[in-house]
């Protein structure tokens, strides 16, 4: 009874196979999901970023808004805000503009040069102003409010987007015409 | 006597069981950086609808910031504002609640002081909520 080579016997080698196939399936499972949830979170946070940033900007210029006409088209919102750093008061121009990937939207301070603001792909901007009267007593309150609606998307890549719908009560303004 | 030995399947088990312990901490973290994505755009979009409301309240006149705390089922889109003719504006929903206070001085209000909580879910499937309260003055310039 002299045994010189020991080899895996069938069971030892369908058990192994087994324990391997499992796990291989959860690494490979956990895998896919990654790769998954990476590519839609790659570009949210981009997005999510620049909104952030304009919505930033354009809350930062309107509250020092002081001239209650605040133009405003479908690629442009234009109105004069006080300088707080210069001590004067100056037009801000954002413009959205044509752009190899999509559109994209530009912030103009004073003389100053156009600086853009969104790189990625502006799908869709609604920039609404109105001014809601309020019949209180003894006199009528006036509101005026800026209506946000921003779609940013990722160049190229519609299915990954970040949406924000928001409003801006320009306080200077508001102060100014009631 | 074995001359010649190979893998016993204990070994194969406890290597297969190492590796997983090692690799189980590389996908959490992987996993984690998509979660704290998410709790950054809920923590943005709740901070949002706080600015949002906040804005809002301090832009009116001042004798018309009304001293009060108003709870989340009176500040809604459309609702009245503190009884009076003026309407909320709220672009999200979002659970929140709204508190001003006088702040007096010789019997003669010189400040409010306006807060709003908002309360939101951190993630899509955690159950806990997360709040926060931003907080300003308005001042009384009328006189």
């Amino acid at each position: 009874m002299k045994q010189t080579k020991k080899a895996f016997t069938l069971v030892e080698i369908i058990v192994v196979s087994a324990i391997s196939a499992v796990f291989i399936t959860t690494v490979v499972m956990l895998l896919i999901n990654f790769r998954k949830g990476y590519s839609k979170s790659e570009y949210s946070g981009i997005l999510m970023q620049e909104t952030a940033l304009l919505i930033a900007h354009l809350r930062t210029d309107l509250n020092n808004a002081v001239d209650k006409q605040i133009y405003t088209s479908e690629n442009q919102l234009m109105f004069n805000a006080y300088n707080n750093s210069k001590g004067i008061t100056e037009p801000i121009v954002y413009t959205l503009e044509k752009a190899p990937q999509g559109r994209i939207l530009t912030r103009k301070e004073g003389n100053g040069k156009a600086r853009t603001i969104v790189k990625s792909n502006v799908a869709s901007l609604t920039w609404q102003t109105s001014l809601d009267v309020y019949e209180t007593k003894p006199v009528p309150v006036k509101r005026l409010s800026i209506d946000l609606d921003i779609l940013l998307e990722a160049p190229n890549m519609p299915e990954k987007s970040f949406r924000l719908r928001s409003a801006i009560f320009p306080n200077r303004v508001n102060k100014q015409i009631n | 006597m074995n001359s010649k030995s190979g893998i016993s399947l204990i070994e194969i088990v406890v290597a297969i069981g190492l590796l997983a312990a090692v690799l189980a901490p590389v996908f959490l973290i992987f996993s984690s950086g998509n979660r704290n994505m998410e709790m950054t755009e809920a923590e943005f979009r709740a901070h949002n609808c706080a600015i949002e409301i906040m804005e809002q309240i301090i832009s009116l006149p001042y004798k018309h910031i009304k001293s009060g705390t108003y709870t989340s089922s009176d500040v809604k889109n459309g609702l009245n504002f503190a009884n009076s003719a003026i309407l909320y504006k709220i672009s999200e929903n979002y659970e929140s609640e709204l508190k001003v206070e006088d702040m007096k001085e010789k019997g003669k209000s010189i400040f409010k002081k306006v807060s709003v909580k908002v309360s939101y879910q951190a993630t899509k499937n955690s159950a806990s909520k997360r709040s926060f309260t931003i907080k300003t003055m308005v001042a009384n310039e009328t006189n």
